[in-house]
């Protein structure tokens, strides 16, 4: 006779905390690195943050709704969704409904606000590859939809997203359950797209050739790194003190969204990156947590995959920070400046946070 | 599913983050000297305030050469810029009052604007503060202006010669040249200032950065003896005279005999130093102090001091050799008018500026003694005047001296003077027989000190008494001379006139003359000792019609001035 395992009815209290308390320490420190920006772009110091209040507001309302709709829902519209996301990417690539910007077609434009189909994939691929994993792992519809997202992603271009769903949808491939042979197989036709990728294209090269040299061109292609090893390195132990950031001072290119890590090491310090780190490894744990603690197969896909999008995307962000890896591009999750991110964000903290009511105490 | 693979990913993550932050230590910890100091070398921002260069004030206080605030506009091409047709027109109105050149200058100003290669472009140079404020007025985008001093002439081109100009040297900084500008240029310079600053990326300040200010110094002032008034009056005068005598050039040099403080230093044709950059070179130095002239017999009131000194003559002695004219070797000396006067005395030989007198009381001096006391009224050598340029011409010694030599001499032919150095020779017989060095200021002042610069003798190269009895004899030689006729009535004055051939080619050209005269007065109690020197006048050659008369014409308006009373 099956024994039933307790319920526990509760969301994980933790894991909405450290969220809650990651945006809001986000908002302060884009009000802090974007106020200089702002006035001189838009003659209004609160012009960015004001617009980071309205799409916050929106994340947690997005949160609250996901916490509350039983995840086993999504299992049912993940192909919608999915086929969805792909008309989305098809759009965005249509001349006068995708926005381009710094040379890339990444925005669609919804009036009053930009939107990012690209944030929309991590969510979707995450949602659909969990449901189509459920029974059993499998290699085919893995390969076709990540290389069909893949496609549609680098024609805007946008190689940051294109990295992280790919070891999203690998991570999931590999909690499934997946032979150790496809996945070796998996990973070097990965490689392999990746380096012609980076071959084909000047600026990708430009941007690999800097990860190498990082003094090769301090005015050109390797300035932005540059400017983030200053900060860093002005930074010191505990920093040079909040609101005291020079680097901002239009010095660090995309201070408020793919380089605040930068500006926070250089206010808060050494100690206070380890903290921001330590914050982001603890939601790490608690996804993972989540995942394990959960019943049903569909359930703990779905949790990994979350998880390990929010994980990678810190990880894929802070190596570039520290000049692990080049320049791609990727926000720093609920931290960085950024509408569809932040609200995609929240959305899978909350379907993370309705998995984890279902949670069993083994 | 398996929840060993999950735990390998819980493991990898949390590896990846300790990779990171070691490697954010190496960064943060190890390497964050270097990297903050390089950041912070690229916050510097060191901007340079200039420092407005001295004035320049004449006996009265009034500042002859002041500076004034001028403006270049240029487009800031680190800001967004914009112009509107509307406010292209009214730019160009501002700038160009010349409605030929209009058009020209509105496409230029249009190329400029749609030109965003070009980091740093001018529109219009040396604009003033008027035009700054109208162009502020209009509010375009993107325009900015830098300030700049410059040198402002109240008095235009007064005093011309004397002041100098202030160029640009070969580094692009303010250089004074000529005249007090050039003299006095160490003096006059300001110090540049700094104010270091924190800037951004754009190279504006931060706000909340840090400022160290060190204060610019500004140049020292100059107080002149320049007489305003009577330098007005002077150039008038001269202006005048030069008209009516047909002169090619002229020239007026007062001192003081008491302080030999410069009162009046004047010479045509001149220049604007506002301008100078579109002026004839040739007429930056100032003949007073750079060119030399063959005195003629003006010269002969410094010999007949000397021979008076020496005790080789006494003013009554009747010269034997006056009746008529010298063979000397190859040549023959005659009288400027051919008219001979035998046994004249020392004061008829002034008065008649004779030649054939001046030969004899050469000859009782000797090469030797007359050579020597040349020498000590400071003849072939600098004066030491504080104005650029000066040139001398030594004495050739008097070993080489053929005896024509030493007889031309006498009266003033084959040597070569500066005014200056003229004038503060007679200045010697007016002061008692000290010989002062001439100066043009008379007091340099900064915030916190003021440098006064005290009469200096040089020596004397006469006793009083030999001065006093030389004044009779010029003020004799005044009122009985060939230029009596002009003379103000009641004063006493001592003065001679001179005419002077000008050498050409190896000889003298009878039509060609520099007329001059020199004098001081009132004899009794000299308040000025003056040299007029017209070259080439055309209306007639000689001194005692044309020099004379403009020399008693300014004295009479320095008496009046200077509320000097007749005797």
């Amino acid at each position: 006779m099956a024994q039933l395992k307790p319920q526990i009815r509760r969301i994980d209290i933790l894991l909405f905390y450290l969220t809650v308390a990651l945006s809001i320490f986000g908002v302060l420190m884009i009000f802090e690195a974007s106020s200089v920006t702002a006035f001189q772009d838009f003659g209004d110091k609160y012009y960015y943050i004001r617009q980071q209040i309205i799409w916050i507001i929106i994340g947690f309302i997005s949160l609250a709704i996901f916490s509350k709709i039983n995840y086993q829902v999504l299992r049912k519209i993940s192909p919608i969704l999915i086929l969805a996301t792909i008309g989305f990417l098809i759009l965005v690539l249509v001349p006068g409904i995708g926005i381009k910007l710094l040379g890339a077609r990444r925005w669609i434009n919804l009036g009053f606000f930009g939107f990012q189909p690209a944030e929309l994939v991590k969510l979707s691929l995450v949602i659909y590859l969990s449901s189509v994993f459920t029974s059993k792992s499998r290699f085919l519809p893995l390969i076709f939809v990540l290389g069909l997202l893949n496609l549609l992603i680098l024609l805007e271009p946008d190689l940051g997203t294109a990295v992280i769903i790919s070891i999203t949808g690998f991570i999931l491939y590999f909690v499934s359950g997946a032979p150790l042979l496809s996945l070796i197989g998996f990973i070097t036709s990965s490689l392999i797209g990746g380096i012609i990728l980076i071959i084909s294209s000047s600026y990708r090269r430009a941007r690999l050739l800097t990860f190498f040299d990082p003094n090769r061109d301090p005015l050109g292609s390797s300035y932005h790194l540059h400017q983030i090893l200053l900060a860093l390195g002005s930074g010191g132990l505990f920093g040079v003190g909040i609101g005291a950031s020079r680097q901002k001072y239009a010095y660090l290119p995309e201070a408020t969204t793919d380089s605040i890590f930068a500006v926070i090491a250089e206010e808060l310090g050494f100690i206070g990156a380890l903290v921001l780190i330590g914050l982001f490894l603890i939601i790490i744990w608690r996804g993972f947590k989540i995942a394990v603690e959960t019943p049903d197969r569909f359930g703990q896909l779905l949790a990994v995959g979350i998880t390990s999008w929010i994980g990678i995307q810190m990880v894929v962000n802070l190596a570039a920070m520290v000049s692990l890896i080049p320049l791609t591009g990727v926000p720093l999750p609920f931290v960085s400046y950024g509408g569809s991110s932040l609200v995609i964000n929240l959305a899978g903290i909350g379907i993370l946070l309705n998995i984890s009511r279902q949670r069993v105490v083994k | 599913m398996s929840s060993s693979r999950i735990k390998i990913l819980i493991i990898n993550f949390f590896l990846l983050s300790f990779i990171i932050s070691v490697k954010l230590f190496y960064w943060q910890i190890i390497s964050g000297e270097k990297l903050s100091a390089q950041a912070e070398s690229q916050y510097q921002s060191l901007r340079v305030i200039p420092g407005s260069r001295g004035l320049i004030h004449t006996s009265d206080n009034f500042p002859i050469i002041n500076n004034r605030e001028i403006y270049n506009l240029f487009i800031n091409q680190q800001r967004d810029y914009s112009l509107s047709g509307e406010n292209l027109d009214r730019l160009v109105a501002i700038l160009e009052p010349d409605e030929t050149l209009k058009e020209k200058m509105k496409i230029e100003i249009k190329n400029k604007f749609e030109n965003r290669d070009l980091a740093w472009s001018y529109l219009a140079k040396s604009i003033v503060k008027e035009q700054k404020q109208s162009i502020e007025n209009l509010k375009i985008k993107g325009l900015d202006f830098e300030s700049e001093e410059k040198r402002d002439y109240p008095e235009a081109s007064m005093s011309a010669h004397l002041l100098g100009f202030v160029g640009k040297n070969s580094i692009g900084s303010n250089q004074g040249y000529f005249g007090l500008e050039g003299y006095y240029d160490r003096e006059l310079r300001s110090r540049s200032g700094t104010i270091e600053m924190e800037k951004d990326a754009f190279g504006i300040s931060i706000p909340i950065g840090k400022t160290v200010e060190n204060q610019a110094i500004v140049g020292r002032d100059l107080y002149l003896y320049l007489d305003r008034g009577i330098q007005f009056m002077v150039e008038e005068k001269l202006k005048l005279a030069l008209t009516k005598y047909g002169a090619k050039a002229g020239l007026v040099v007062i001192i003081d005999p008491k302080t030999g403080g410069l009162i009046s230093s004047a010479s045509f044709p001149n220049y604007d130093p506002g301008n100078y950059s579109s002026t004839d070179r040739m007429l930056f130095p100032d003949p007073v102090v750079s060119q030399t002239f063959e005195p003629g017999s003006v010269f002969k009131v410094l010999v007949m001091a000397s021979a008076l000194n020496e005790g080789v003559i006494k003013v009554d002695e009747q010269c034997s050799q006056c009746f008529g004219p010298r063979v000397i070797g190859e040549y023959t000396v005659r009288t400027w008018d051919d008219k001979y006067h035998p046994n004249s005395t020392m004061t008829e030989i002034l008065q008649h500026s004779d030649n054939i007198g001046m030969v004899y009381v050469a000859e009782k001096l000797g090469r030797q003694k007359l050579y020597r006391d040349l020498n000590n009224f400071g003849i072939g050598q600098l004066t030491n005047v504080d104005l650029t340029g000066e040139i001398n011409i030594p004495l050739r010694s008097p070993e080489k001296w053929a005896d024509i030599d030493l007889a031309t001499i006498s009266f003033g032919q084959g040597v070569a003077v500066t005014p200056i150095e003229m004038v503060s020779a007679v200045g010697a017989i007016a002061n008692g027989g000290k010989l002062l060095e001439p100066h043009a200021v008379n007091k340099i002042t900064d915030s916190e000190k003021t440098m006064e610069i005290r009469p200096k003798i040089i020596r004397q190269p006469i006793t009083e008494t030999t001065a006093k009895v030389m004044t009779e004899l010029m003020v004799s030689a005044t009122q009985y001379g060939e230029a009596k006729w002009a003379a103000p009535k009641g004063y006493r004055i001592a003065g001679k006139t001179g005419t002077a051939q000008i050498p050409i080619a190896g000889h003298y050209d009878s039509q060609k003359t520099i007329a001059s005269f020199v004098g001081f007065a009132p004899a009794d109690n000299p308040k000025f000792v003056m040299l007029v020197s017209l070259t080439e006048p055309t209306s007639s050659p000689w001194g005692s019609e044309t020099a004379a008369p403009l020399w008693f014409d300014i004295a009479k308006e320095i008496f009046k001035i200077r509320g000097i009373l007749p005797s």
